[in-house]
């Protein structure tokens, strides 16, 4: 008994979050669309789910996330080999340089696409502008580095001796990856593919700039049915599929991730010299850091590029308001309100997610326990799939009475930034706590240590690391958070990824390069952040 | 930077302890935001807040000469674009977000008009004004502002090249502006969809061949207006390549290159559609009277003078002076194209569906 | 037959093998022995392919095998905690590196589970055995395809001591019955004397000696070689003439004696015996009696009497040595020489 209520309390706080800014929003906008003019139509929801146009748009959202997720795990591999295992020089700063494309507003990764690969862009003779492998390419772009860390993590902390074991057995290298290194990475790998598969398939953005107007995405057809056509029914149907493909994935993914024995040795070992065999390795990882760098390297120059030739105008630009006052307030002082929402962010992604990092990694002792257990891991991964502009109209249809009338509250950008920050600490520190072994905690317990000492003594020290860590990850998704916080966002306190999107929306090449100058700054702020992070050395960050 | 991340992990842990935000120095009207604060005052006083899209902007000095005179408290809150502002005052209808809205144009005030979203006002208006009130609704919608989307021309790349640039839609298919031309979509750009309107309005029912002639001919469509501007337009700052956009009738006045007396574009005038932007007192707003207050000063010359540097629109009033560069390089069509908005209302999804199929084929 | 010429290995520059040479001809079963950190694993490692050679090469049956990866070299390397791979079952673990060939053979695995004594356990999974199971299968594994050489890492030293000394028994039996040439690292003498028929003792990264393991036993080359091979004590000058002496009962003592390494039963109590001394301390285990004694002459020494003797500390004991229990300490003509 008293271990269920130990379990209420923990999950009290992070479901009641979840709840209030997720579950009630969603369900909330989901409902308008089942009680079309005042009748319960479920029906009616289900009919739209036979458009040829709605089983276009989601075919193509499932083939092109599906695409750049296997695209994602097969250039992010041998990356995560090279960065993580390789005595590569430099290999912490391209490490903490990948993360960049994860932070970057999408805008401005739109903009930077397009500059390369629009017509006379260096790579126009390609062809690919508005084309599928665009979008597919751009999604790459964006998530490569979640599978980099995740996987890399994984391996890094991974005990040689089985593959040596195996390599003395007579096994080839190749032999040895399938029958040896693969399994054990394979939880690492599943985590992260599901994930990117969410991100790819939410992706919003990304999709509207790269894909034109030919391609939609069911984000994208959420989004065009509710605020152009106003047809909350078919966006209710749509965002119910988006939440069972959602919810279906997520059960795959735990079931694909189980390993027997959970309690890992984190035997985190020296980085290797580099041999001749790591050649197509190495050309892969180029290959990454090419399809990285180019987008990022066009945006650089395109900052320094002036009406008067190369110079920093932009950025010394960006302490005022742009021309023809394109903006209420200037890309510094939003840079303070970013931080500074990020900092509410990560504290309150932080708390939560280490709540519900203990609840879903405790042993449980019985079997419905564990499911609840599991039910819960699942349930906080929910944000990251279901659309923003669903969760946003939701914000305003149902958080609009006492107790809860938020609709105005400062408060709502850093929740809704947390709660999309949560995952990635929950998956950053469940990998942790499970590798520790309960009986040091029964240790401690025998000791006479209260289950409240027997945390600091033998959870805080492995845990508070990683937790660091994955403060700095929170931060960082939080710096670059767009689709959410542009809905929420006060015009008297915007962030940088929505001043960005502004400068964007105004002519005049003044603005057009202060936007390229403000997103090399924020890509310059996230890679700093992250450096730190990867100086923490916790072999496990970004494990989702 | 290690130490600065302790240090931001030691605030947070701090933040923690107190149970404190740092949004509590920035945000500060989160608590002054509750109704009750501003129910208090049925005379004019009082907080009144202002829903918007994003494009909403207008000079501080404005904003606090205002408050000053009125004693109100203006807050606004501005997000998404015309489409999501309406989509969110439809749903809020009743239980609005603020008192007033600014930014409901011709092409979406059907549907908010309909479901009741606004109260009645109809304040005097300037002289101009008239001419750009709606037809039905004019008792509850305003009008404020007033822009034209038009098909923007390169001149200097026309001039370059040699050839005569075009003048007209029809202009548009013709084989010699082959690969020109470029526009943001009519499912997912304001613009966009002012564009699809007014070959809607030239071409009626026959829209849609006109439209595959136009993809024939090599047009792209983009997903947002800046895309197409900032991306594939000659003069837009980027590497463009396309010397024909859709932009709106202002545009010439930002392409005046320093020194010289004439802008490097030029705005079509016969292929302009009107957009009017209306604002409205909100149905259960909670500071009624603050919120007329708020759109007779929308209407008021010094701000009507402000809309074109702050917005990149017309006044709607004659007597507001427009800047000297847009009197010169911006010029208003006469008769622009337009589809009434009862229209709009009843065909917008057809008309979209059937555009998207034309475009995608 | 496998002959290490003059292997160096460094890590960093820092030296763990040091110009080592060995050789071992074909079906024996050679003991590195030395203490933690003197270079032993390293050496396996380096044998395996696993680590990089600084100098000196490898070769086997005459080929040179220094370039050759770790999985072409034929070698099995079986580990100090077996490595077993968790996500696998016993006979998918011992059937690896058959399948690894392509030829999959359910009845040699069903073979090589008998020969380590695992009948039935074939669909366990690694988690579910103990620790001296999954050395066995670890074992069993690594004799699958029958290897040209066997390496084994501390085979036995994760295990409790009854089994230690029941499972090194089996190895040898193993090892023998299968004919196959082991290269074993360990740095418990015990285990090294239960298993290997040849020794190379190990020390700070060097060879300090090597030979048949008799031949090793009875002549240590050194002091601390003599301690490392489980001798009690090492006596150099009058003390070990006088115990020279004694062996050879009647005679004089020899002018310039050599080092003496005595056991903890070279000594025992014999009435008859030629050495006199004190009882300090008297402690009995389950076999004899254990003494130290204050031998006049020598100093204080261990030594044995009959578990039903009666010794206390204070009485005067005569004790006799025992010759077999004693080894000269330094070069002599059989040490150096490779079997």
């Amino acid at each position: 008994m008293r271990r269920w209520l130990t379990l209420a309390l923990l999950a009290a706080g992070p479901v009641l979050v979840v709840g209030v800014f997720f579950v009630l929003p969603v369900s909330g906008m989901v409902a308008r669309g089942f009680w079309a003019d005042g009748a319960f139509d479920p029906g009616g929801v289900l009919q739209v789910l036979t458009r040829p146009r709605v089983v276009r748009v989601a075919w193509f959202t499932v083939w092109s996330a599906g695409a750049a997720t296997v695209i994602s795990v097969l250039l992010g591999l041998p990356a995560a080999f090279v960065l993580h295992r390789l005595a590569l020089p430099g290999r912490k700063i391209i490490r903490a340089a990948l993360l960049v494309p994860f932070v970057l507003p999408t805008v401005v990764v739109g903009v930077a696409f397009r500059l390369l690969l629009g017509e006379a862009g260096p790579l126009g003779f390609l062809g690919l502008d508005g084309t599928p492998v665009a979008i597919v390419a751009g999604l790459v772009f964006f998530n490569l580095a979640v599978v980099i860390r995740a996987v890399g993590a994984a391996w890094e902390s991974l005990d040689v001796r089985p593959a040596e074991a195996a390599a003395a057995l007579g096994a080839s290298p190749s032999q040895v990856w399938w029958t040896v290194t693969l399994p054990a990475l394979r939880p690492a790998i599943v985590s992260a593919a599901s994930i990117v598969f969410l991100f790819c398939a939410t992706a919003f953005g990304i999709v509207l700039t790269l894909g034109g107007v030919r391609y939609a995405t069911v984000e994208t057809e959420i989004y065009l049915l509710t605020t152009t056509l106003f047809d909350l029914q078919a966006a209710a149907a749509l965002s119910v599929l988006q939440l069972v493909v959602v919810v279906a994935l997520l059960g795959l993914a735990a079931r694909l991730r189980a390993v027997p024995d959970p309690t890992a040795d984190r035997s985190s070992s020296r980085p290797r010299r580099i041999r001749r065999g790591d050649g197509p390795a190495l050309v892969a990882t180029a290959l990454v850091l090419g399809l990285v760098a180019a987008p990022i390297v066009t945006l650089v120059l395109g900052s320094f590029r002036t009406e008067a030739g190369w110079s920093l105008g932009n950025y010394r630009a960006l302490s005022g308001v742009g021309s023809n006052d394109a903006l209420l307030v200037p890309v510094t002082e939003a840079l303070l309100t970013s931080v500074r929402t990020a900092v509410d962010a990560t504290w309150m992604a932080l708390i939560m997610g280490l709540a519900v990092a203990v609840l879903v990694t405790r042993r449980s002792q019985s079997r419905p326990e564990r499911r609840v257990r599991g039910l819960l891991d699942g349930f906080f991964m929910l944000p990251l799939g279901v659309s923003a502009v669903t969760l946003g109209f939701g914000f305003l249809i149902t958080l609009d009475r006492p107790p809860v009338d938020l609709r105005d509250s400062a408060l709502l950008v850093p929740i809704a930034q947390a709660l999309v920050a949560l995952p990635l600490v929950v998956r950053t520190l469940v990998p942790v706590l499970a590798g520790i072994d309960d009986r040091q905690r029964q240790a401690a317990a025998s000791l006479g240590a209260s289950p409240w000492r027997a945390l600091l003594t033998v959870d805080l020290p492995v845990v508070w690391k990683p937790l660091l860590a994955a403060s700095g990850f929170a931060f960082a998704a939080s710096l670059g958070e767009f689709g959410a916080t542009s809905f929420l966002a006060r015009d008297d306190n915007p962030t940088v990824p929505i001043v960005i999107f502004r400068l964007i929306g105004h002519p005049g090449e003044l603005n057009f390069g202060m936007a390229l100058a403000a997103s090399v700054v924020l890509a310059g702020t996230t890679a700093i952040v992250m450096l730190a992070v990867e100086r923490l050395r916790v072999p496990s960050v970004g494990a989702f | 930077m290690l130490r600065c991340l302790r240090t931001i992990s030691i605030a947070s842990l701090t933040l923690l302890a107190t149970a404190c935000s740092t949004m509590g120095e920035s945000g500060s009207s989160a608590t002054e935001s509750s109704p009750e604060a501003a129910a208090g005052s049925q005379e004019v006083g009082g907080k009144v807040v202002l829903v918007s899209h994003e494009s909403f902007n207008l000079p501080k000095k404005l904003v606090t000469a205002f408050e000053r005179e009125s004693g109100i408290d203006l807050v606004t809150r501005s997000a998404g674009d015309a489409g999501t502002l309406t989509a969110k005052l439809s749903l809020t209808k009743g239980n609005p977000t603020g008192d007033l809205a600014f930014g409901v144009d011709n092409t979406f005030a059907s549907r908010p008009l309909d479901e009741g979203v606004f109260a009645t006002y109809e304040p005097s208006l300037p002289d101009g004004a008239a001419e750009f009130a709606l037809e039905e609704g004019a008792d509850k919608l305003t009008p404020i502002d007033v822009g034209h989307v038009c098909v923007n021309v390169d001149t200097e790349w026309f001039e370059k090249e040699g050839i005569a640039p075009p003048e007209t839609l029809a202009d548009l298919v013709d084989p010699t502006y082959q690969n020109l031309f470029v526009t943001p979509g009519a499912s997912t750009s304001s613009p966009g969809m002012a564009f699809f309107l007014s070959t809607v309005a030239e071409y009626g029912d026959d829209w849609p061949d006109y439209w595959t002639s136009l993809l024939d001919n090599g047009a792209k469509v983009v997903d947002g207006w800046e895309d197409a501007y900032f991306g594939d337009f000659t003069q837009g700052g980027g590497k463009g390549v396309r010397p024909i956009v859709l932009s709106y009738d202002s545009s010439p006045a930002f392409t005046v290159p320093k020194g010289s007396a004439e802008s490097s574009t030029a705005a079509l005038l016969d292929t302009c559609f009107r957009q009017v932007e209306y604002a409205g007192v909100l149905e259960g707003a909670a500071n009624p009277a603050g919120a007329e207050a708020v759109i007779d000063w929308l209407l008021s010359t010094e701000v009507q003078a402000a809309l074109p540097t702050a917005m990149y629109v017309f006044p709607v009033s004659d007597e507001a002076e427009v800047p000297a560069d847009w009197a010169v390089h911006a010029v208003q069509p006469s008769a622009p194209l337009t589809v009434s908005p009862a229209d709009i209302a009843a065909n917008r999804e057809q008309w979209l569906t059937e555009w998207t199929d034309v475009v995608t084929r | 037959m496998l002959a290490l010429t003059d292997v160096s290995v460094a890590y960093d520059g820092v030296v763990a093998v040091d110009d080592v040479s060995l050789e071992m001809p074909e079906g024996s079963i050679l003991a590195v022995l030395g203490p933690s950190g003197c270079g032993k694993s390293t050496l396996l490692r380096a044998v395996a392919g696993l680590e990089p050679l600084t100098s000196g090469s490898i070769s086997f049956d005459g080929r040179v095998v220094d370039r050759l990866p770790t999985h072409k070299r034929g070698f099995a390397l079986m580990f100090q905690d077996g490595q077993l791979f968790a996500h696998m079952t016993v006979a998918r673990n011992v059937g690896y590196a058959l399948r690894l060939r392509r030829r999959p053979s359910p009845q040699r695995v069903d073979d090589l589970l008998s020969l380590v004594g695992l009948e039935g356990y074939a669909d366990r999974l690694p988690a579910t055995l103990s620790g001296g199971e999954r050395q066995r299968v670890a074992l069993a594994r690594a004799l699958a395809v029958e290897p040209r050489l066997l390496l084994l890492d501390e085979p036995l030293s994760a295990l409790d001591a009854g089994l230690r000394e029941r499972l090194a028994v089996d190895l040898r039996k193993i090892l023998h019955a299968a004919g196959t040439t082991a290269l074993m690292v360990t740095h418990d003498h015990d285990e090294a004397f239960q298993v290997a028929d040849q020794l190379a003792v190990m020390r700070a990264g060097r060879v300090v000696q090597s030979g048949a393991i008799d031949a090793v036993w009875s002549a240590p080359v050194d002091e601390e070689t003599a301690l490392f091979l489980g001798y009690a004590r090492v006596l150099s000058g009058s003390p070990a003439a006088t115990v020279l002496a004694a062996v050879r009962s009647g005679c004089e003592r020899p002018v310039s004696p050599p080092s003496l390494a005595l056991r903890r039963s070279a000594l025992v109590a014999d009435e008859h015996g030629p050495l006199i001394g004190t009882v300090e301390s008297a402690r009995a285990t389950p076999e004899v009696l254990r003494l130290v004694v204050d031998v006049r002459d020598v100093g204080l020494i261990d030594a044995v009497a009959a578990r039903d003797s009666h010794w206390g500390p204070g009485q005067t004991v005569r004790l006799s040595v025992d010759p077999a229990r004693i080894a000269r300490v330094g070069k002599s003509e059989q040490s150096r020489t490779t079997a």
